[in-house]
């Protein structure tokens, strides 16, 4: 366990050392270094999956192979050497610039403990997220399955058809440490991305270091960010590559925007409305390059920020377009009131009952607001009613409204990049009131904070100061850094042996645990129509062999599982599916009130 | 030229001319300071609206609990529920609601039903690792004695072997048998068979495809 992590980190620090150079500085070169990491990793996965070679030892030695040739590049035109010195003393610049600012040294302290407390918890407890179990991890799991990229036939039917850039990343750490422990620290990473990339923004909005370095604290301390850090979902990486892409489209030159572009391309194959992002990006650099001023170099640049977009985010909605007739699938794609492609339900009916009744009288435009307040009692990494903590009302919206009276002192372009595209993105993300959803608003606090602090006047800085180190103080009390779990359960989780703690869960789902422990490796389990917690079928260490079979219709399901070669099905306790246990070879051989596992007889079936 | 001279005027011409100044101040010190003016306002009101909800109680309540939890742990060994005398860490799961079906049965009669395991933090330091077995036993939980055996199979692999002397423990339904593996246990595969007599029972299989004195692979790590 941990080359995933050993190995992404070398890839980094050899585009580091690499683009030392082109940057100048070390925080733009971290951001880019980042992008390019989380690209090549992205990037051949799937290329190897294309080939159906998406196995450990391939994704291994491809890397291993790009990164030496990267080296060996690097060696021969004698970059290395300068790289690492200049990059040295950049960090000892940058560590006794904090030391001049002791509170902003303070708190990158606490940051970094909070950091690794979240990371240590990400480690021993097993994944147990709601759309982790139930389509991200699937997702990764049934590429390490099958290892190629063909469309899985799966329930939820966001199994098929959603795009895969963070299923990628999981699958990464489950091919290269041979179990599935580090797959809920998938979006730990970019978590101090986002911070070093809104430090690199404050920066060329105009701010000193120390003022950018607690502007950042905003999104390094919200409470739904510590919580996603450590669950595999994917919006705090939506949000980071949102913010990497903005501190790279500041810069004019080509390849800055060329990575942006990648970032963004990311954001597209990350989720569905991760589609709309590149958009945000699109019209951030259109009212900052103002294209209908002469001298600009608006085309060239909306071309490489383009480009990468389409490579890297449009394959995965093609797909889809060519496999179920719609590239949105399962969503229905209406405009102006005509369906341009079929599909199952609309967004807005999707989401629907996403909101709770008891807010359903507050107005749409305001739902943002209300939920800023937070009107929940705790925090959860789903992050629906509550999660961008006490600073963002108290601190980040008013030093932003406040930042704004400063605009033509500031860098103009800089903070048009950011306030473009922080709220473009923002206006387009349906149900924009879900706080995860919508992390990466904090930037613009962040932002507001560094101003404050950066431009205010003494009286300004004093309160800043006093609000955000009391707001940190009060959402470590209230969110804590050790999240939802209780002492004792770390404490256990802890001492358990690494290869026994995937199950750690599944007491509670006394029907996972049974498949777990009385299966044989390699078994076939096929799942039926109606189940959601998917992932824990394939066993901690990915013994199994997952398929889905839908059981409606009995004269479909005996060819397809005798076909697939089925040991074991699994479906949810109900009357609809009692046939299953009549049909000649199958018994039930566990069954509680919600969950029935069918056994094959001894009796060898027809195949 | 000159000001009007009666008193009524003079006071007017003074009040606005006072007037005119203090505004002229109070319009320089907002200026200079209504940004700050202004940015206190909003946090305050930001505080105010975020604290002043009946939410807040019920979190800061929440939140003192779960740190008296924090500061006030004591150690698995005073917190955890005790599974054989240990602290438990890794709990087994809960089949008392759940109907288990005989996955092999033994002389006609005797049901193996399927195992679980247990994790536990043993008095040396280490985790204990236990296996749990599950059977259906109509004539009695002492009828029977159960031998398991672990190790890598194989031509040539010695199979280390542990003869349960005492019966189980006989829960609703089932009667379960709890067996403390060693650590080499806990990656090969464990094995089970039943004896009666020092004989080998003979095995009809209900849903494994077992044979005569085939050893059953229950777990598998």
């Amino acid at each position: 366990m941990g080359l995933s992590f050993v190995l992404a980190g070398a890839i980094f620090v050899g585009y580091l050392l690499a683009l030392r150079r082109r940057f100048s500085s070390l925080s733009d070169t971290a951001v880019a270094a980042m992008l390019l990491t989380v690209a090549q990793i992205v990037v051949t996965q799937r290329l190897l999956a294309l080939c159906g070679w998406l196995r450990g030892g391939p994704v291994l030695w491809l890397n291993l192979l790009l990164l030496a040739g990267l080296l060996v590049l690097l060696a021969a035109r004698r970059h290395l050497g300068p790289a690492l010195r200049a990059i040295g003393s950049r960090l000892v610049g940058f560590v006794r610039l904090l030391a001049r600012a002791p509170l902003a040294l303070c708190l990158v302290g606490v940051l970094a403990v909070v950091m690794g407390a979240v990371l240590w918890q990400a480690i021993v407890l097993p994944e147990g997220s709601y759309d982790g179990l139930a389509y991200h991890l699937p997702i990764a799991f049934s590429r390490v399955q099958h290892g190629d990229m063909r469309v899985i036939p799966a329930w939820p039917m966001w199994i098929s058809s959603y795009p895969e850039h963070s299923e990628l990343l999981m699958t990464w750490g489950v091919l290269l440490d041979g179990s599935a422990a580090l797959v809920d620290a998938v979006q730990w990473a970019f978590w101090p991305a986002a911070v070093i990339a809104l430090y690199a923004l404050a920066r060329k909005v105009g701010m000193a270091p120390a003022p950018a370095v607690l502007g950042s604290m905003l999104l390094g301390f919200a409470p739904a960010v510590l919580l996603q850090a450590q669950v595999a979902y994917n919006d705090l990486i939506v949000a980071a590559l949102l913010l990497m892409a903005l501190d790279l489209l500041v810069e004019r030159a080509i390849l800055p925007t060329v990575l942006a572009g990648t970032a963004l391309g990311l954001v597209a194959g990350v989720k569905y409305a991760g589609l709309l992002v590149p958009f945000a990006g699109g019209a951030a650099l259109l009212l900052s390059d103002m294209p209908w001023r002469r001298g600009t170099r608006f085309w060239p640049r909306l071309a490489a920020l383009a480009l990468p977009v389409l490579l890297l985010g449009a394959p995965w909605y093609v797909v889809n377009w060519a496999a179920w007739g719609n590239p949105l699938w399962p969503f229905k794609v209406v405009l102006g009131g005509r369906e341009l492609f079929p599909g199952l339900w609309t967004a807005g009916a999707l989401y629907s009952d996403a909101l709770d009744p008891r807010y359903g009288q507050v107005p749409a435009v305001l739902r943002a607001p209300f939920f800023w307040l937070e009107p929940m009692a705790t925090y959860h990494y789903e992050a629906r009613y509550s999660g961008l903590g006490i600073l963002w009302p108290a601190l980040g919206l008013p030093s932003f409204l406040y930042l704004l009276t400063w605009w033509r002192r500031l860098r103009g372009p800089a903070l048009t990049v950011a306030l473009v595209g922080v709220g473009g993105a923002f206006l387009l993300t349906p149900n924009n009131w879900l706080a995860r959803y919508v992390l990466f608003v904090l930037g613009l606090g962040a932002l507001g904070v560094a101003g404050v602090l950066h431009a205010g006047s003494r009286w300004a800085r004093g309160v800043a100061r006093i609000v955000l180190v009391g707001g940190i103080v009060y959402t470590l009390g209230a969110a804590g850094p050790l999240g939802t779990a209780a002492p004792g359960q770390l404490d256990a989780a802890a001492r358990t042996p690494a290869g026994l703690r995937s199950t750690l869960g599944m007491a509670d789902t006394a029907a996972y645990r049974w498949l777990d422990e009385n299966t044989p490796d390699g078994a076939r389990v096929v799942y039926g129509l109606g189940l959601y917690f998917i992932a824990p079928l394939w066993e901690g260490d990915l013994d199994n062999q997952v398929l889905y079979v839908e059981q409606r219709i009995p004269e479909f399901w005996h060819p397809q599982v005798a076909r697939l070669q089925t040991d074991y099905v699994f479906v949810e306790t109900h009357p609809a599916n009692a046939w299953i246990g009549r049909a000649p070879g199958w018994t039930a051989v566990y069954r509680d009130s919600r969950f029935t596992i069918y056994g094959l007889d001894a009796v060898e079936l027809p195949r | 030229m000159k000001g009007p001279t009666d008193p009524l005027s003079r006071l007017r011409r003074a009040l606005l001319e006072r007037g005119a100044a203090c505004w002229g101040r109070l319009w320089a010190w907002l200026r200079t300071h209504g940004r700050d003016v202004a940015l206190t306002l909003l946090i305050v009101s930001g505080l105010v609206l975020y604290l002043d909800r009946p939410e807040r109680v019920a979190q800061w309540a929440a939140a003192g609990e779960r740190w008296g939890a924090l500061l006030h742990y004591g150690g698995l060994e005073e917190s955890a529920a005790r599974f054989e005398g240990e602290a438990l860490l890794r709990p087994p799961a809960d089949f008392s609601a759940s109907q288990l079906a005989a996955l092999a049965t033994f002389g006609g009669a005797l049901e193996y039903l399927g195992a679980d395991t247990a994790v536990t933090a043993g008095a040396d330091g280490a985790a204990h690792l236990w296996l749990r077995t599950y059977w259906r036993c109509p004539d009695g939980a002492g009828d029977y004695r159960v031998r398991y055996t672990w190790g890598r199979s194989g031509a040539g692999m010695a199979l280390a072997a542990h003869d349960l002397a005492r019966p189980a423990v006989r829960s609703g339904d089932y009667v379960i048998d709890h067996l403390l593996l060693p650590e080499t246990a806990a990656a090969g595969v464990v094995a089970i068979q039943v004896e009666t007599g020092g004989a080998l029972l003979p095995v009809h299989a209900a849903r494994l495809p077992v044979e005569e004195e085939t050893r059953l692979s229950i777990w598998q790590r």
